[in-house]
């Protein structure tokens, strides 16, 4: 044997102490590993046992092939769940360095030139991006392996030495069982080109070169290799299906029949130009300079297939920039694969190649040639260019998640794993908000369950597969169907037995808060754990599906089964060359080495231009950078500017954009921006801007603005005026004069009633401890009626809390038509008062919501709005219902401080005046307007939510234009079937409120003529962002 | 050793196992029970005697409520014994009895367990609902179970004395068991507040249990307000006050019952504040208005109480203000602005400012918030081109018109 190859041992070291360092900086950080690790917990708990309950109410990890799962779970009976991540990480890395190594060796046949490639791997951008952004392990390790198989397969086809069939086999399972798409589209992008260049060889044997082999000749070649390629296709073929068999079962038993979710690799790069650097910049790197050499070489004869494959690659990896791929990959694959890993696949092929370029300028005819032509200095620019090109790749791609981080900020679990096993805390289910890829590391450490998950082809809720949402927990991202989705879940979670959510994210506060849901504490870690009432435990048996118990035990042992074969086979091996017991033959390949002796000058000259061409486009693109980015060189720009900036909370840039000369000092500034709360200043997304001039001159611009935002709760639009003039050539915002409204009072007291509920006087675990048992509030229902507006059914009433203590308040409603058939169900959502303070009273409406885009063949619509409204398909006319109220002692968000303090009736609508009187600040005041006819009697419940907060003593304007309530319909307004607390309403209302004054609720009316309606209420509902 | 002879010793040793039974069950002629003693006290030992001829013992199978045992004897002399274990001899009630011998039932009876009543050791008790309404109507259960050592129910007509306190007074009433069970209804006083009660048992108490007492429904009341002047500067705090608001038994209705303010204006429009009681007495606050104003307010608590209308009459701030101009017309100063003693208005005052043109259209509406006294608005040279138009400048209620004539 000859000497040890020095380049890839440096590779190796190199790579150990450069990956291995960091993947402690990163792996935690990254989109998946964290997934894996949940499944080697999984797994670590219940090796044989596939089902799951802690995600997505119950699943089965037979939907992911389990090696590295169950390699990591080994591993962690060491050293525990991380340490068993980072042992497989640095496995991984290894594997990685040394299978490219042996593919450079089996393509190139030049062992410094493999070398070379192994180095080269070590900083390829794709391989940092894969493992250190987006922890793909199982595809390192699939990969890794396949690319270790390669020489096997090369030397079983060339040779028919059946062990080199085993040795080949065995490391496919390997692949197989570690990543399911790898071993498959390595077949077709990897072997195929393979089994192509064996041909080709075994071809050019019969003549002198492999440039004279004829289509003949090659033909015949394959005819002879034939029975080997098939018996190698067949048995792989059946490798494939077999190791991981339950996972294929799984597929046809649960078929991912989910609607697409969006993913970034599938965008057009030019138009989303951020996916463009994740998905095609970064991976290919400073490759994209080596493109011509890598396609010129690729295309020689002998790798002609390859040729074919690394273009199909590159062109799949493109995404949705052009309508290529997805007219190849069809609609259906197009939607499930991210095609991210084409790039991966097309990178990597590439590596040999590269390594090859490399030698050849560090020291083979390239270099000889550019030192001719341009002098040695330039070929020292040029290599220093190379190298210094492809360090910047790899820090700028280090550097990514932590100058754009992926994911929130490092959670420290404990305190929530510690609260989930409190006091029983775990028999309900809870939902992470604003985790990021963290839930899954919270689920890994509790027995705790989520109605959520992160494994989205798992998800099995319609709820969820109907929407093209990954998570709830980060549904704000996901626009209509994320919102819609978490609004369901939040609307009835008694469904799922969803009862804490634990918020990272005070975004959706607001939609927790108008759900009915209340704060319970905050944990010491910052996260606001939020609390439902009234929502039954899980039930000790949970619905299960049910496996065979030979699929059981195949995934149990197969997976690891596979490596054990694959590691006697081929370190055995291994072992007789190193000990030289045996005289070792040289591989064949290795007889395909060519001499590099006279680099192409065409290839240079093609090279350049190219590297031209490249270079032109980035400081296209940096000067594009530039132009959008100066902010004050027109009106237009200086507005999307300001609002750009007042987006992301950059005041003192949005200060930058006002005018210099207008008195207003920075620090007066930021203080005005300080005191300004609201759903708009606190919890808004920019989501469209537009501009319109009213006025303009040369220097001096009025303009309406229109911006619509995006909250939690519903979309916003408001419009603003603003006069722009320009100064020394710069565009300024004349700043908004301030309402210089002040209080009367500058210290001032006021009492409240304050609740506290003890919830366990004596320190026990028992249950029911019967004298600890609160009695619920009794609640009456005033009145209840089935309507019909627009072709949408709900049901409108009024109910009051006659106890004598606050009430949180469910109200659940469901729908029968006249055969007592039951047609839908569903809970009070935003148009309630959810609590109630006794003897207060609330209108209500239950609106029937379905599932969004239920059916696939629905269009969603492309922009967000979280206010869609989606109203169930009812298969027959609804006629009757049943109203289920339920009380719970409540003791938060009791406040009522916010008078109406004027009212004007005008053309435009009803422009009313909110004082709060109290101490609180209001963050988001709601308004509830009833409508009522002739009789009084109730219609229908509409709200308005008010854009900014009502500061203490402070006024807060609205502007409510009345709807047409002409159409509605009333269809069933019989009270029989209404119960509170689970006991009739009628005998309640007898026996606590005999003698109700019904003229009460009618002279709190406001009369009010208006289309379908005579008269009006309004009742206020105040979300407080911050009790003091 | 060959297989052969390996079998036949193994079917020699299954042979030996077999008992032979059949020849001995000739032998069992008659069982006599010796023990006469049919009643029990729970804990006491029971014992079964029985005089059996023949050599075989049969079995005493025992069986009471919670089950089914079968019992080994042992002879003594000529008599062969069966002790109950304690399960069935610490068990109120039925425990039957069969003598089996051979498949027969040679003999059956039973025997009548009753609670140790001197060894009271727990009552069980149960009160619910926990709170319920003042007034009579409303009540609450009490429900004991006294037990004695061995967890058996008492006998029925076993007296329990069951004493309540309410308002320092404690009375005392007995019921007996029945079903083994003592229940009383507790009926809410006319008073609010916490009843306590618990309950006795053969000198053996039970733990306190309490009943909170809520007031009725609310009836009504008066109310009344606070302010620091009748002028309407838009500023001031106004303080709806409700008297102390009782039920009909004249208790203060509970904490935290809210109470409507409704304030019908001078329009007619209604206006809504809302307060919580505390001690009785729920409190709202309001802003002055802005323009004079007669404001009749009624309190309800809805479908329960009503007070009576009250008038708060607001008299205007401000009786007049001037409006001044610079020399170009292009700034247009309202104010000073003089409240209700002559001082300035407090800052904030809106202003409105409406711009019209010749021909009455309306141009634009600016507004401002005062500032000592002073609200200003400018007409910008590039919006508002040279010539006649009309302001209307509206605050705190009064309209003032004025036309201007803009140059360039």
């Amino acid at each position: 044997m000859s000497r040890t190859n020095t380049l890839l041992v440096l590779a190796l070291v190199i790579g150990i102490a450069f990956h291995g360092a960091a993947l402690f900086f990163t792996l935690e950080y990254t989109y998946d590993a964290l997934i894996h690790l949940f499944f080697a917990d999984h797994y670590a708990n219940s090796w044989f046992e596939p089902w799951d309950y802690r995600w997505y109410t119950g699943f089965t990890v037979h939907a992911y092939p389990p090696l590295v799962h169950q390699s990591i779970a080994l591993f962690s009976y060491i050293g525990g769940l991380k340490f068993g991540m980072f042992t497989v990480a640095f496995i991984a890395i290894v594997l990685f360095i040394t299978g490219v190594y042996r593919y450079g060796l089996l393509v190139t046949a030049n062992r410094r030139v493999a070398g070379y490639a192994a180095l080269l791997a070590v900083f390829s951008s794709t391989f940092i991006e894969t493992l250190h952004i987006f922890g793909q392990l199982p595809s390192v390790i699939g990969l890794s392996v396949l690319l270790h198989a390669m020489p096997e397969i090369y030397l079983w086809i060339k040779t028919g030495k059946y062990k080199y069939l085993l040795t080949s086999l065995s490391l496919l399972a390997v692949t197989v069982t570690s990543h399911h798409v790898t071993p498959i589209f390595g077949m077709v992008f990897f072997i195929f080109p393979l089994i192509g260049m064996v041909i080709m060889d075994t071809a050019g044997e019969k003549v002198e070169s492999i440039k004279a082999v004829s289509f003949k000749l090659f033909f015949k070649a394959f005819k002879k290799l034939l029975p080997r390629i098939i018996s190698f296709g067949f048995l792989s073929l059946v490798l494939i299906i077999t190791c991981i068999l339950p996972y294929w079962i799984n597929s046809k038993k649960n078929p991912i029949t989910q609607v697409p979710i969006p993913h970034g690799s599938r965008d057009n790069f030019l138009e989303v130009t951020s996916s463009g650097l994740v998905f095609f910049i970064i991976p290919w790197g400073i490759l994209l300079f080596v493109l011509p050499y890598i396609f010129y070489r690729f295309y020689s004869k002998r790798y002609l297939f390859y040729g074919l494959s690394i273009s199909m690659l590159t062109l799949l990896g493109t995404g949705g920039t052009t309508a290529i791929p997805l007219k190849i990959l069809g609609e259906t694959a197009f939607n499930i694969l991210t095609l991210d890993r084409f790039t991966l696949w097309a990178t990597i092929m590439a590596l040999p190649l590269f390594g090859e370029f490399m030698y050849r300028l560090v020291e083979g005819d390239l270099r000889t040639i550019l030192q001719n032509r341009f002098g040695s200095v330039y070929h020292r620019i040029l290599g220093g260019f190379l190298v210094g090109g492809m360090l910047f790749m790899v820090v700028f791609t280090m550097s990514l998640g932590y100058f754009r981080p992926s994911q929130p900020q490092k959670i420290n679990m404990l305190p929530i794993v510690n609260f989930l096993s409190q006091d029983n805390h775990d028999q309900w289910r809870y939902l992470p908000l604003g985790f990021g890829d963290q839930m899954a590391w919270l689920s890994a450490q509790t027995n705790a369950m989520t109605v959520d998950g992160n494994y989205h082809s798992a998800r099995r809720l319609p709820e969820l597969t109907t929407r093209a949402i990954e998570r709830l927990e980060n549904s704000k991202f996901r626009g209509v169907e994320g919102i819609g989705s978490l609004q369901q879940f939040l609307t009835v979670p008694e469904k799922y037995h969803l009862k804490y959510i634990f918020s990272n994210d005070k975004f959706y506060d607001p939609i927790l808060y108008f759900c009915g849901w209340q704060r319970l504490q905050q944990l010491e870690n910052g996260i606001m754990v939020w609390e439902k009432l009234n929502i039954p435990p899980l039930p000790a048996i949970l619905p299960k599906e049910e496996a065979p118990v030979f699929l059981k035990i195949m995934w149990g042992i197969l997976p690891l089964l596979t490596v054990v074969i694959a590691f006697v086979l081929n370190v055995q091996l291994l072992w007789y060359r190193l000990l030289k017991t045996k005289k070792r033959l040289v591989p064949a390949y290795m007889a395909y080495k060519i001499s590099y002796t006279k680099f192409s000058s065409k290839l240079v000259f093609v090279g350049h231009v190219w590297a031209v061409i490249l270079l032109l486009f980035l400081f296209f693109g940096m000067y594009q950078f530039y132009v959008k980015n100066s902010a004050q060189i027109a009106p237009k720009n200086v507005i999307h500017a300001y609002y750009d900036a007042l987006d992301f909370k950059e005041f003192k840039r949005a200060y930058s954009y006002l005018n210099p000369s207008s008195n207003v000092s920075l620090p007066q500034y930021m203080l005005e921006v300080a005191v300004s709360d609201g759903i708009l200043s606190s919890y808004a997304k920019l989501d469209a801007i537009s501009v319109t001039f009213i006025n303009k001159t040369s220097d001096r611009v009025k303009a309406r603005v229109q911006t619509k935002w995006i909250t939690p709760l519903e979309k916003i639009n408001k419009t603003y005026y603003h006069e722009i003039l320009k100064k020394e050539g710069k565009w300024y915002i004349t700043p908004a004069a301030l309402d210089k409204d002040i209080p009367p009072d500058q210290l001032f007291t006021t009492n409240t009633t304050s609740f506290y509920n003890h919830g366990r006087r004596r320190i026990t675990t028992q249950q029911t401890h019967h004298e600890d048992v609160l009695q619920q509030p009794v609640l009456e229902i005033l009145s209840a009626k089935l309507v019909k507006y627009k072709n949408r059914y709900a049901i409108v009433g009024e109910l009051q809390n006659i106890d004598n203590v606050p009430a949180d308040v469910v109200v659940k409603a469901t729908l029968y038509n006249d055969a007592n058939k039951e047609l839908a169900n569903f809970s009070a959502k935003y148009h309630i008062k959810h609590k109630l303070m006794p003897k207060e009273t609330t209108t209500f409406k239950i609106n029937f919501e379905g599932i969004a885009w239920s059916k696939t063949e629905d269009t969603i619509p492309p922009t967000f709005n979280p206010d869609e409204f989606t109203p169930v398909a009812l298969e027959e006319q609804p006629t009757k219902f049943n109203i289920q109220c339920a009380a719970n002692v409540a003791n938060t968000d009791l406040y009522k401080q916010v008078s109406l303090q004027n009212i004007v009736f005008t053309e435009k609508g009803i422009l009313g005046t909110l004082f709060n009187s109290g101490i609180q600040e209001v963050t988001i005041p709601q308004l509830l307007v009833s409508y009522y006819n002739e009789t009084k009697e109730l219609l229908w419940v509409d709200h308005q939510f008010l854009a900014e907060g009502i500061r203490v003593q402070r006024k807060q304007y609205f502007n409510y234009v009345p709807m047409n309530v002409d159409h509605i319909k009333v269809i069933n307004s019989s009270m029989e079937n209404c119960f509170v607390n689970g006991l009739p309403n009628a005998s309640i209302a007898t026996k606590l409120f005999p003698d109700r004054n019904q003229s009460h609720a009618k002279h709190q009316l406001q009369n009010y003529k208006g289309n379908g309606f005579t008269a009006l209420k309004f009742e206020l509902n105040s979300y407080i962002g911050n009790p003091k | 050793m060959n297989k052969i002879s390996c079998l036949w010793l193994v079917l020699l040793f299954l042979n030996s196992c077999v008992p032979v039974a059949e020849n001995k069950t000739e032998a069992i002629l008659n069982a006599t029970l010796i023990t006469k003693k049919q009643e029990y006290i729970a804990g006491q030992k029971i014992i079964l005697k029985y005089r059996i001829s023949g050599e075989n013992i049969p079995m005493l199978l025992v069986e009471n409520a919670y089950g089914t045992s079968l019992i080994q004897g042992r002879k003594e002399h000529n008599e062969v014994v069966y002790i109950f274990p304690s399960n069935y001899s610490n068990r109120v009630g039925k425990c039957s009895f069969k003598l089996i011998g051979n498949k027969e039932k040679l003999d059956a009876g039973d025997i009548y367990i009753h609670p140790a009543v001197t060894k009271t050791r727990n009552i069980e008790t149960y009160m619910g609902p926990p709170s319920i309404i003042a007034g009579g109507k409303d009540y609450t259960m009490l429900v004991n179970v006294p037990l004695d050592t061995y967890d058996n129910p008492l006998a029925d007509s076993t007296a329990v004395t069951i004493n309540q306190q309410f308002n320092s007074a404690i009375t005392t009433t007995e019921v007996k068991l029945k079903n083994f069970i003592g229940w009383k209804n507790i009926y809410a006083p006319e008073k609010s507040g916490r009843i306590l009660v618990s309950a006795l048992c053969n000198a053996l108490a039970s733990k306190e249990l309490n009943a909170i007492v809520f007031p009725a429904n609310a009836t009504d009341f008066k109310i009344d307000y606070e302010r620091v002047h009748k002028y309407a500067d838009g500023n001031q705090v106004v303080s709806l006050k409700t008297s102390i608001i009782y039920d009909e038994y004249k208790n203060v209705v509970s904490d935290g019952t809210l109470v409507n303010f409704i304030i019908e204006n001078k329009e007619g429009t209604k206006l809504y504040a809302s307060g919580t009681t505390i001690s009785g007495i729920a409190t709202a606050k309001m802003l002055h208005p802005v323009v004079a104003d007669r404001w009749n307010v009624t309190a309800y608590i809805t479908g329960a109480a009503k007070s009576n209308p009250l008038l708060v009459n607001f008299e205007s701030a401000v009786e007049n203000y001037k409006i001044s101009h610079s020399k170009d017309f292009r700034t247009i100063t309202v104010g000073p602005i003089k409240s209700f003693m002559k001082q300035l208005v407090p800052d904030g005052i809106i202003i409105s400012c409406a711009i019209y043109n010749q021909n009455n259209k309306l141009l634009e509406t600016k507004t401002t918030t005062s500032r000592k006294g002073i609200g200003t608005f400018y007409l910008d040279t590039d919006f508002y081109s040279k010539g006649a138009y009309q302001i209307k400048i509206k605050s705190m209620g009064l309209l003032k018109e004025t036309n201007i004539i803009l140059h360039e």
